[in-house]
């Protein structure tokens, strides 16, 4: 097993260095190794975005010797729950992380001033990025791709004015096309000055004393899989196929949740989608599906026949969030408000629900226009849509100012908490699928993501579980999701690379994992993260749900707090148990 | 006539990469893509629209053989280069001397990487961007 090599950069002084790290080697990579160097390094006794604190990336253990394993992990201190902050991102991060050596790096710190990281091999640069302050962090990338690094075997990882303005929602953007979407880390790149990182490599440190014919008879077996078989799926429509299906179960989050259903749906479908304005797929490096779908934005401009396009990029939770949930219908407006959050560097997920927030807490009166500086705001309404997201980012109109930190500050100052669409403190994902789903995201899941344990599918495949056993199943996942992540293999590969593809795909590149291992190490890694995050707050007695949830039908189905209470007794009893097994108490 | 690897289709190309690490795997015997003989990239940046590919081109007249000063590069019958590479000293005048950025440079052993047209590549590209042809 290759011993970990981490760089740790210390943005003070500018130094650095690179160590290995024999005793990470329990934790494979991915999350394990990122979230051991988080609690080495995070400082408790100040606030996330303090320059003390650390941002963690670690690519999977498995990048980049098999197809679809092309995964980092972020790991930092959220500034928008004030917990545990951890994001996934493809591209071509996880395997420019290993081109140039390294498993993970450390970033502590604050530059003096605005500034782009270049790393290769175990070589760190600081440059000036003042030119790059303010710029969208779709064009910053231009300029340094233009100046730095091996085209095609280079990350360049990037922060809009969001990030830079610490807006706690701000997101990292990979590559154009993938994000560090969740949990704030744009805001932490900007608190520290750093406008972009790009990193390449030689290479040198990836090749190993191995079973070649062996591997490659492997390789070129998932590598078939992956182009015939179950994901193909991701790779026609990609995750908006999900619209049509979630709608007509009466699960598809609309105008704030207050409808489960829309009746645009089919004009926003991922077979619409399709049909009318996808031009292109680009995939991740190392993964032959390709479910990266790509629509052009065709926009007249001026009178006569003058014309703009962009490429965007959209997948199923864009289209929930920044389409059904704010009543906006069509593909062009879908497409204009991805394009505006992409620019600003905001998480779109987030964006949408409080975007939303927004509409209805106007509709109620708890907030006014003057508030927002508008003339006016409606569901469906585009043009006011984008002028509310500049104005999150550059006024100084207080109800903008404390947006920025998030829609928790934002009810308490004004109410409406019973309809802000937050799961603990994240937003909500695009399922109102019923208790799994909702107790997978508020409950049990420590990003509280729809990925952490996949509670919607449950949801789906289950009727009338009972309280307990929907923990167990959950937990079950999440824990199995714990190990997972530390692979960098994508989630959607996840029935592909079964426990003994993933044994066999360990052990031919010299990791000896054991089924038993898998189990008490995805609990670990996820116990450990549970601990801090109820050391920064979170109790499972007093955690609630807003009203909202339990007053529009998932599935048309009513929710019950009865029901919810004896989850949350049922998963407090679980992880006491498990925290007493593993001694972590 | 030549028969030579072609990307004739590249405006399909998702930038996988599943080609690099077929040549890598198959023919460089490496498990990295810095050891592939084709490199896939942006046109510039993913937004600027697609992916081309950098790859040898199996020149009638390759310009690159006359840059060696040891006289290890001849050229291969149907399209390329064969390199001796017991005749090269890695002086690298080969890659600066190729016009379309196509010879790839292996760190560890100092020399240079040649495409051998060989397709091995062509079979991996999930939307058959590359294809083994012949040229005129």
């Amino acid at each position: 097993m290759k011993t970990p090599k981490i760089l740790y950069i210390d943005l003070n002084d500018g130094s650095y260095v690179v160590k290995e790290r024999p005793e990470l080697k329990e934790y494979l990579g991915g999350t394990g190794i990122a979230t051991e160097l988080f609690l080495e390094n995070v400082n408790l006794d100040k606030d996330p975005l303090d320059p003390t604190q650390p941002i963690i990336f670690v690519a999977g253990y498995l990048t980049p010797y098999f197809p679809v394993a092309t995964k980092s992990v972020a790991v930092f201190y959220s500034p928008l729950t004030y917990s545990f902050g951890e994001s996934h991102a493809g591209g071509r991060l996880a395997l420019a992380l290993k081109l140039s050596g390294l498993d993970g790096i450390v970033i502590k710190g604050k530059n003096p001033y605005p500034c782009y990281i270049s790393i290769n091999d175990f070589n760190v640069k600081i440059n000036n990025a003042h030119p790059l302050w303010g710029l969208k962090a779709t064009d910053s990338a231009t300029h340094i791709r233009d100046k730095e690094g091996k085209a095609g075997l280079r990350s360049i990882l990037r922060i809009g004015p969001a990030g830079e303005n610490c807006t706690a929602f701000s997101m990292v953007i990979v590559d154009t096309y993938r994000h560090f979407g969740r949990l704030g880390l744009g805001a932490l790149m900007g608190s520290k000055n750093i406008k972009a990182i790009i990193i390449t490599g030689s290479g040198r440190e990836i090749d190993r004393d191995i079973n070649f014919e062996e591997y490659k008879t492997f390789y070129e077996e998932v590598h078939k899989k992956v182009i015939s078989g179950s994901m193909r799926k991701y790779h026609e429509f990609g995750t908006a196929l999900n619209i049509m299906p979630l709608n007509e179960l009466k699960a598809l989050p609309t105008r704030n949740l207050k409808e489960n259903s829309f009746e645009k749906a089919e004009d926003i479908s991922g077979e619409a989608f399709a049909e009318h304005v996808l031009t292109r797929k680009f995939a991740c490096a190392g993964c032959p599906l390709g479910c990266i779908h790509i629509a052009t934005r065709r926009e007249r401009f001026a009178q006569e026949e003058e014309w703009e396009r962009n490429d965007v990029s959209y997948d199923y939770e864009l289209i929930y969030a920044l389409g059904s949930l704010l009543g906006i219908g069509s593909r062009l407006g879908i497409l204009k408000m991805i394009e505006s959050t992409e620019e600003l560097g905001l998480d779109a997920i987030y964006t949408g629900v409080f975007l939303a927030w927004t509409t209805e807490a106007l509709e109620k009166g708890i907030i006014s226009l003057n508030d927002l500086n508008l003339e006016s705001l409606n569901f469906g309404d585009v043009e006011a849509y984008i002028k509310v997201l500049k104005g999150l980012i550059y006024s100084e109109k207080s109800f903008y100012k404390i947006a920025r930190k998030g829609l928790v500050e934002l009810t308490k100052i004004y109410g409406g908490s019973d309809y802000a669409l937050l799961m603990n403190k994240n937003a909500m994902a695009g399922y109102h699928t019923g208790y799994a789903n909702l107790i997978g995201q508020g409950l049990v899941g420590i990003r509280n993501a729809h990925t952490d344990n996949g509670g919607y599918a449950i949801d789906q495949e289950n009727n009338d579980l009972k309280p307990e056993e929907t923990v167990d199943m959950l937990l079950e996942e999440e824990i199995y999701r714990s190990f997972f992540n530390c692979t960098g293999i994508c989630l959607f590969a996840r029935k592909i690379y079964d426990t003994a593809s993933i044994k066999k795909a360990s052990s031919l590149i010299g990791y000896e994992i054991e089924e038993v291992d898998i189990k008490k190490l995805g609990e670990k890694i996820y116990l450990k993260k549970l601990k801090f995050k109820m050391k920064t707050g979170f109790d499972i007695d007093k955690f609630n749900f807003p009203e909202r949830y339990f007053q529009t039908p998932a599935m048309n189905k009513y929710l019950s707090k009865e029901w919810v209470e004896k989850a949350k007794k049922a998963y407090k009893k679980r992880v006491e148990l498990l925290f007493k097994e593993h001694f972590l108490l | 006539m030549r028969k030579v690897l072609i990307a004739k289709y590249m405006s399909r190309c998702m930038g996988c990469m599943s080609c690099m690490f077929a040549c890598a795997r198959r023919v460089g015997k490496s498990l990295s893509v810095t050891k592939s003989a084709i490199r896939i990239k942006t046109k510039g940046g993913y937004s600027s629209g697609g992916m081309v590919a950098d790859h040898c081109l199996g020149c009638e007249e390759p310009p690159c053989i006359p840059t060696c000063p040891k006289g290890a590069l001849i050229k291969r019958k149907g399209g390329g280069i064969i390199l001796k590479i017991d005749l090269c000293d890695g002086c690298k005048k080969c890659i600066e001397g190729c016009p379309v950025k196509a010879i790839f440079w292996n760190e560890e052993k100092s020399r240079p990487i040649f495409c051998i047209h060989c397709g091995n590549c062509t079979n991996f590209c999930p939307h058959n961007c590359l294809e083994i042809g012949e040229m005129p």
